[in-house]
């Protein structure tokens, strides 16, 4: 459950976030939206605890992050979040299998039987052992959710995933966060698609900074 | 996980550097503690602080100075002879007073009297000669009976390599009428003790002076491998920087992704400094055994001494190899952690 109050997020000049408040439910799946530069990755970056919010006050399961030390936060994140970016964001000299278990490696230790078991769940088991240049948009954008998914959070977060991605491959990748969904697990993406915002239980608006409403 | 690592060939320079100076201070370390240890050995072995050598005459027959500052001297006669098939060197030596002025003598056994011997221990090692056993000694001019093994001697110097036999034997068997040499011990006035035995006719070392020089020369080496083992050491721990540095800035978007997968400061930090530490070994490795050899290239050529290995010297090679590549990673990993995966993540 993440509970934002009067969230703030100022730049040296411009004020990314103003007051921003809303409710995601455990289990819920919520999309932010809105136009460019309206501070939606600034707000999904504040709660998968990258980034400190200037004021306000955000609860991310249970726990008031904006008062966590950066390593509180860091083990947070670990535990808590799962993150997918829209430029993917893998180790270019990693084969798919060990871009997941870095993960791992991070969070505790590494789990070749678990990581395969994470890629063949994206349909990506065929393509363990190549590396990020060997492989599609696409079939990288699902390394990187099962990613995300293999330390078991229970909030994924999701900047613009589809964004890179053509309609076939972008259906694949929603069919992976609808089953992530039906397991219960939190969800929130930024989007500008509005066939996505249609899939979710609430869309977050954003604009300028503000949230325009939440639905 | 070593698969985070980098390609170690962008860090070849940087290891070379590691290597060099590596090689540097292992040959410095070796060079300082082994010569120093066999010249101290030296120094204190010569009680004696002049040799006497023959003038135009060939041998010292009869040598009976009467100067005040002479306390005691010791005739020796070195030759060639064969002894179990080798060329070896022996010394004839009058036992007590060669006793007396080389207390530093360590000899397992006893001193030999006449028909026996005293053999070095690395010719005992040669010859496989021990105390009690016999062996006989063969020149030009006769073939003896045979000596008994009286003793080992052990001094750490070159007297290692010799037989030792009574005087009056060896002027026997060597067929020449008297000395070659023969240490003397001054106490005092040791200028006038020069001049009243060359007006004798004879030849004079100072045997400590021989000793000092080499000991300034060694000094003067050694602050020579310092300095250079400094820069070479300075050098490579900026190259590693530099490298370092730039790769770190290549793989920013990395390491933003690992801090935002959860790693946290403390774990980037010793990934990379374990990074440096296998560099410092990969250098160190082979920059000590390079620095073997320049030091027993040094050691032939400036001292005309066998350097031995010293195990400490391989520890305090590594040891400073990796400390310099930790020195030269340690701005590099703080850049590393003031990144900030926000930032990074968002580009576009
Ligand atoms: N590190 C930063 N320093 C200064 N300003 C920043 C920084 N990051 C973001 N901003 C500014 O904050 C505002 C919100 O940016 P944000 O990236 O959250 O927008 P967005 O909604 O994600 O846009 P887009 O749809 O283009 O991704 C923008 O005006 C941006 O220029
Ligand atoms: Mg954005």
């Amino acid at each position: 459950m993440i509970i934002a109050k009067n969230l703030v997020k100022k730049y040296d000049t411009t004020c990314a976030l103003k007051d921003a408040s809303f409710t995601v439910e455990k289990g819920e799946w919520a999309n932010i939206m809105g136009p460019s530069g309206s501070g939606k990755t600034t707000l999904l970056n504040l709660i998968g605890c990258l980034d400190t919010p200037t004021d306000g006050s955000l609860l991310v399961n249970g726990i008031e992050t904006t008062k966590l030390s950066q390593k509180e936060r860091t083990k947070f994140r670990r535990e808590n979040i799962g993150l997918v970016f829209q430029q993917f964001h893998m180790i270019p000299h990693l084969t798919a299998l060990e871009n997941v278990m870095i993960a791992q490696y991070f969070h505790s230790i590494e789990d070749e039987g678990e990581a395969k078991e994470a890629l063949m769940r994206v349909g990506m088991g065929h393509r363990l052992h190549h590396l990020p240049s060997q492989l599609s948009g696409g079939e990288q954008q699902r390394v990187c959710i099962a990613r995300a998914l293999i330390n078991q959070p229970g909030i994924i977060l999701a900047d613009e995933p589809t964004g890179n991605l053509d309609k076939k491959n972008e259906e694949a990748v929603l069919d992976i966060f609808k089953g992530l969904h039906n397991e219960g697990r939190t969800i929130v993406i930024v989007t500008h698609n509005p066939e996505i915002g249609r899939i979710g239980e609430k869309t977050i608006q954003l604009s300028h900074g503000e949230v325009e409403c939440v639905t | 996980m070593k698969s985070l690592w980098v390609r170690k060939e962008k860090f070849l320079i940087a290891i070379i550097a590691i290597m060099l100076g590596a090689a540097m201070v292992a040959s410095l370390l070796t060079i300082s503690l082994d010569i120093k240890e066999k010249m101290g050995k030296e120094l204190r072995g010569y009680g004696a602080n002049l040799i006497v050598l023959p003038g135009e005459s060939g041998y010292i027959d009869q040598f009976k100075p009467e100067h005040p500052a002479i306390i005691g001297f010791a005739p020796f006669l070195y030759f060639k002879a064969e002894v179990k098939a080798k060329k070896i060197e022996l010394a004839g030596t009058d036992f007590k007073a060669a006793r007396e002025m080389n207390p530093w003598w360590r000899i397992e056994g006893v001193l030999p009297g006449p028909q026996e011997v005293l053999v070095g221990i690395n010719v005992a090692k040669k010859l496989e000669l021990k105390t009690g056993d016999s062996l006989s000694i063969q020149t030009q001019y006769l073939n003896t009976g045979s000596f008994k093994v009286s003793g080992v001697l052990d001094t750490g110097t070159s007297d290692d390599d010799k037989i030792f036999i009574d005087f009056e034997n060896a002027k026997q068997i060597s067929g020449k009428n008297g000395a070659t040499s023969i240490q003397v011990s001054v106490l005092g006035d040791i200028e006038g003790v020069i001049s009243y035995l060359e007006d004798k006719n004879y030849k004079v070392k100072k045997i400590r002076q021989v000793a000092e020089n080499e000991k300034a020369l060694l000094e003067k080496t050694q602050l020579l491998m310092s300095l250079v083992a400094f820069f070479v050491l300075c050098a490579a721990s900026l190259g590693l920087l530099s490298t370092m540095i730039t790769s770190i800035l290549e793989r920013s978007r990395e390491i933003g992704l690992m801090k935002a997968l959860g790693c946290g400061n403390n774990r980037l930090a010793a990934i990379f400094l374990a990074e440096a530490g296998a560099m410092g070994i990969a250098g160190g490795v082979p920059g000590y055994f390079i620095g073997l050899l320049l030091a027993q290239f040094i050691g032939l050529e400036i001292f005309d001494m066998q350097v031995s290995l010293k195990p400490e010297v391989f520890l305090l090679t590594i040891a400073a190899s990796i400390l310099v590549a930790f020195a030269g990673s340690l701005l590099p990993v703080r850049r590393a952690i003031s990144i900030d995966p926000a930032v990074i993540l968002r580009g576009e």
